[in-house]
């Protein structure tokens, strides 16, 4: 909900300063055809480069950025190393780090929730419905796999790193991504309600859309 | 099935996504849905998406889009308030379909989105059928025995009085410290009164129109047969249902209960689509043309007033 709400936003301000913005849902997801079950995260990352394909086409341009937040910068990271795909830009935004530590949180916000409820299913472990969806055992695995420091640079003309907590995890992923040659970070702080990150923050639209704007804007 | 984005309204500031069956059902029914919450048109756990292609494969439209200023809707250049701008939404959106889908709608809305739905669902004869997800309830000795009374001997009421009033001992222990979506209890719901909700059900019904009422455990709901006891009248059950899922949330997010929601929703729209009394009547008052006019009941002063606006 909320990230349906900042990406709006931040399409809304890329297209002021000039960037055409094509935003999507995965497979199984939003609007997309398929089954919330349906999804892996391979379909997934063949969704961005069949988005990018559909991006160039419609816009007319010859290279993308790609923006992806937290699993989606995953998503991003990884399907930019394909050659439909390489980004002009690449930005990470919250990018998760850890599979495992990624479910745990979700896990854990699904028990917070269910402790306001007066009747909900025995839990199970693993679980098998996360955040209001059910999560088939092969995206659980999957996504459990997930180390982002161990995966290789990603392959981009530029990248972005937007964290909103300066954690010992995020420090090293940014040491690693300093040695490639044109990359920026910035630690935007989470503000508003516990648990919507810096989702609502005006401030990391602004960065994000500032990075992208072309240099004549 | 198909499905196309649609953009419509004044200035095209709404946007929706109507979902059509390959083979359309007779009579052409429209199920229309719309936010719940901040929610964009999928729904809480993308209900209304999987509703909209069930429906689909029943040979049954769906419409779902976002009021304005949510999902993907541009937000009104006006000074009307929320209320008035869901219900002018949602009106422009059963403008929209009756010029190009069909003239007969039913309107399914879960909480807020019940408040806009029972507002349309009162004054446009297009709307054959709505189905309330936790809509208005109100209060009868009965629920205040149930809810007040008998919650001391409820196991899930004191588990849930304990991981509130003690969170760093018994959330904890299950790992369930209070942190996102601590502000549910920020939102009120301002409800009409008995006799005025009784009295734009009359109008509903009395011109035709068949309601599916249900309740989930989360709302002020205790006892299956409430809603016939806050009202006065009795003589409507040929064209009301109702259901209770005690153990369902407010928002179905567990599988489980969606399937059985979705399963019940769906059925009812088909009988609807069934019912020859829909059929005539729908066709009658739509065939009197004036979308608005109740030649059976005078429009309400307050009704009016919202239609002025």
């Amino acid at each position: 909900m909320l990230t349906h709400w900042a990406l709006r936003r931040l399409a809304a301000l890329l297209s002021k300063v000039g960037v055409h913005v094509l935003r999507f849902d995965y497979f199984g997801m939003g609007d997309s055809a398929g089954q919330s079950e349906e999804g892996t995260l391979q379909i997934w990352q063949q969704d961005i480069q069949t988005a990018t394909v559909a991006l160039k086409k419609l816009a007319k341009v010859e290279r993308v950025s790609l923006i992806g937040y937290r699993l989606g910068a995953v998503l991003a990271w990884r399907a930019a190393a394909t050659a439909e795909a390489r980004p002009q830009d690449l930005v990470l935004w919250d990018p998760v780090l850890d599979g495992g530590e990624y479910l745990t949180e979700l896990v854990e916000s699904d028990a917070a929730f269910c402790a306001r409820l007066l009747h909900y299913p025995t839990p199970t472990d693993p679980p098998e419905e996360l955040g209001g969806y059910v999560l088939p055992t092969g995206l659980r695995q999957e996504t459990a796999r997930i180390r982002l420091l161990d995966e290789p640079l990603p392959n981009a003309t530029r990248v972005h790193l937007y964290v909103g907590r300066e954690t010992k995890e995020n420090a090293a992923l940014r040491t690693r991504l300093e040695s490639l040659r044109r990359f920026s970070y910035a630690h935007v702080p989470e503000e508003g309600v516990n648990g919507s990150g810096n989702l609502l923050s005006t401030r990391v639209l602004q960065v994000i859309s500032s990075a992208l704007a072309p240099e004549d804007s | 099935m198909k499905e196309r984005v649609v953009q419509f309204g004044d200035g095209h500031r709404l946007v929706g996504i109507l979902t059509e069956p390959s083979e359309y059902r007779s009579p052409r029914l429209i199920a229309v849905m719309s936010n719940v919450g901040l929610n964009h048109r999928v729904g809480p756990s993308r209900i209304w998406v999987d509703l909209a292609r069930r429906l689909a494969a029943q040979g049954i439209a769906s419409f779902r889009f976002d009021l304005s200023g949510l999902g993907d809707s541009a937000p009104r250049n006006d000074l009307s308030g929320d209320d008035e701008r869901a219900v002018q939404d949602l009106q422009e959106a059963l403008d929209w379909l009756a010029n190009t889908v069909g003239q007969r709608f039913v309107l399914l809305s879960l909480c807020s989105g019940t408040d806009n739905a029972h507002q349309v669902a009162t004054l446009d004869h297009r709307v054959c059928g709505a189905v309330f997800l936790d809509g208005y309830t109100y209060s009868t000795p009965l629920f205040l025995f149930y809810r007040k009374g008998m919650r001391f001997l409820s196991m899930p009421h004191w588990r849930r009085w304990l991981v509130r009033s003690f969170p760093d001992t018994f959330g904890r222990l299950r790992g369930q410290s209070r942190t996102a979506g601590a502000a549910n209890e920020i939102f009120r719901r301002e409800y009409p009164s008995r006799d005025r909700f009784e009295a734009d059900i009359s109008l509903m019904v009395d011109r035709g129109a068949h309601l599916f009422f249900i309740f989930s455990g989360e709302t002020m709901y205790a006892y299956r047969r409430q809603f016939w006891d806050w009202l006065e009248r009795k003589d409507w059950k040929g064209h009301i249902s109702l259901e209770y899922y005690p153990k369902a949330n407010h928002t179905y997010s567990f599988r489980a209960d969606r399937e059985i929601l979705m399963a019940a929703v769906v059925d009812w729209i088909l009988s609807l689509g069934r019912s020859r009394a829909i059929d005539s009547e729908t066709n009658r008052a739509v065939a009197e043309s004036s979308i608005f006019a109740s030649p059976a009941a005078p429009i309400p002063p307050r009704l009016r007033s919202d239609l002025a606006s």
